[in-house]
């Protein structure tokens, strides 16, 4: 995949492999199991039977970075665990996505003291945000189909001068 | 209204139409309910009758016949401060220097027997002459009963550890080292417990600001540049 990105200039050709590319990553988004509190939960509930995850394919929960594409920091993020965050987002292989579900990992939720991270968008860049304590499953898969729609506007073909994408 | 039929259909409804305005000009008619209270004549105000008075809350009361309030008084004589109760929970207040033989003597005497240190955990009285004050919470299974006990320190004072008596003191003592900065002598390992381990401050005192964080920390660990965070 590598060899194929930033190579071309934008041209019509592009833009017909750009919608297979696109389909194919978000149709498969391949979550971490990254559940840190009550948030977690929700996520599991999501990933139930009820509220099933996986009929937008985003069903498999990989325990190791290195195997998934998407991180939910699902839950309250203390600085201690903050250093584990960065870890692991620089462990992900490109292209990767972050979805901060609830409010503490947006912006620190009820809990602003000595010990807790206010938002986790001030260590790893973050793509959607889902407020809520806790988001409702139907909150997060919304979160996930807004994040599918974002992964449509991708392009593999070089970036314009302008804009600094860090969708390659 | 417009109807396909000739002018005769067409003035009808405009004469309807004109009654209607004419009703809904004329202010609607309001029944007056005639209320009883009103035909009687009004009684005589009395005077305003004066606020309850709000009951004490519960007190500490200074503990009478208590065995091992006896028995400790005997030991120690001056240095076991006072004996008190709150609620009917017993709390003995204990100096520092005794405290060590006194929570011995607890676990091993067969009468007291307490054989459970529940909790170790401190307060910050920040006008205090002796700031901190470490309350100390036993449990004796055979008796059933639970008592505390207070002991005043001032900043700076090493406070002799209690985890060669119960090994649950080890990991309490480390919290009461992390949050407040109290050190205790004879620790195996007296470091930091939940915050990291290269973190300045104590958090749970009181002149630490709640929201304040290890700027230098974050910025070394957390790889943030930008201030204020």
């Amino acid at each position: 995949m590598g060899v194929i990105e930033n190579r071309m200039e934008k041209n019509i050709v592009t833009t017909t492999v750009d919608t297979v590319f696109n389909w194919a990553r978000k149709s498969s988004l391949w979550p971490m199991t990254f559940g840190l509190a009550c948030c977690a939960i929700e996520m599991m509930a999501t990933g139930a039977s009820r509220f099933d995850m996986d009929r937008f394919g985003a069903g498999i929960f990989r325990p190791s970075p290195r195997q998934c594409d998407l991180i939910i920091i699902a839950g309250t993020v203390t600085l201690k665990m903050g250093e584990v965050i960065q870890r692991l987002y620089d462990q992900m292989p490109e292209p990767k996505w972050v979805i901060s579900m609830g409010a503490c990992s947006s912006v620190g939720g009820p809990f602003d003291t000595y010990s807790t991270l206010q938002g986790v968008d001030k260590i790893i860049p973050v793509d959607v945000y889902i407020p809520g304590c806790p988001p409702r499953p139907e909150a997060l898969l919304y979160g996930l189909m807004r994040l599918q729609d974002k992964i449509d506007t991708m392009t593999i073909a070089k970036p314009q001068k302008q804009e600094v994408s860090r969708f390659g | 209204m417009m109807s396909e039929d000739g002018n005769g259909k067409k003035t009808q409804s405009h004469e309807k139409e004109k009654d209607l305005r004419e009703e809904a000009a004329e202010p609607p008619k309001v029944e007056k309910l005639v209320d009883q209270k009103t035909t009687t004549p009004a009684k005589p105000k009395t005077a305003r009758p004066v606020a309850k008075r709000i009951p004490k809350g519960p007190t500490y009361k200074d503990l009478e016949q208590d065995s091992i309030l006896v028995k400790l008084k005997e030991k120690f004589q001056e240095r076991i401060i006072s004996g008190q109760s709150f609620l009917n929970q017993v709390v003995y207040t204990v100096a520092v220097d005794c405290l060590y033989e006194a929570l011995v003597y607890l676990r091993d005497d067969p009468e007291c027997d307490f054989d459970y240190l529940v909790d170790v955990t401190a307060l910050d009285f920040l006008d205090d002459e002796k700031r901190f004050m470490i309350v100390y919470h036993l449990y004796s299974h055979d008796s059933k009963k639970l008592i505390r006990l207070k002991v005043p320190v001032e900043e700076g004072k090493v406070v002799p550890s209690v985890t060669s008596i119960w090994k649950t003191a080890d990991w309490l003592e480390r919290e009461i080292f992390d949050l407040f900065g109290i050190e205790f002598s004879g620790h195996p390992d007296m470091k930091r417990i939940l915050l990291p381990d290269d973190w300045q401050g104590y958090p749970l005192r009181k002149d630490y600001d709640i929201k304040l964080q290890d700027q230098a920390w974050i910025k070394e660990h957390l790889r943030i540049t930008k201030t204020p965070f």
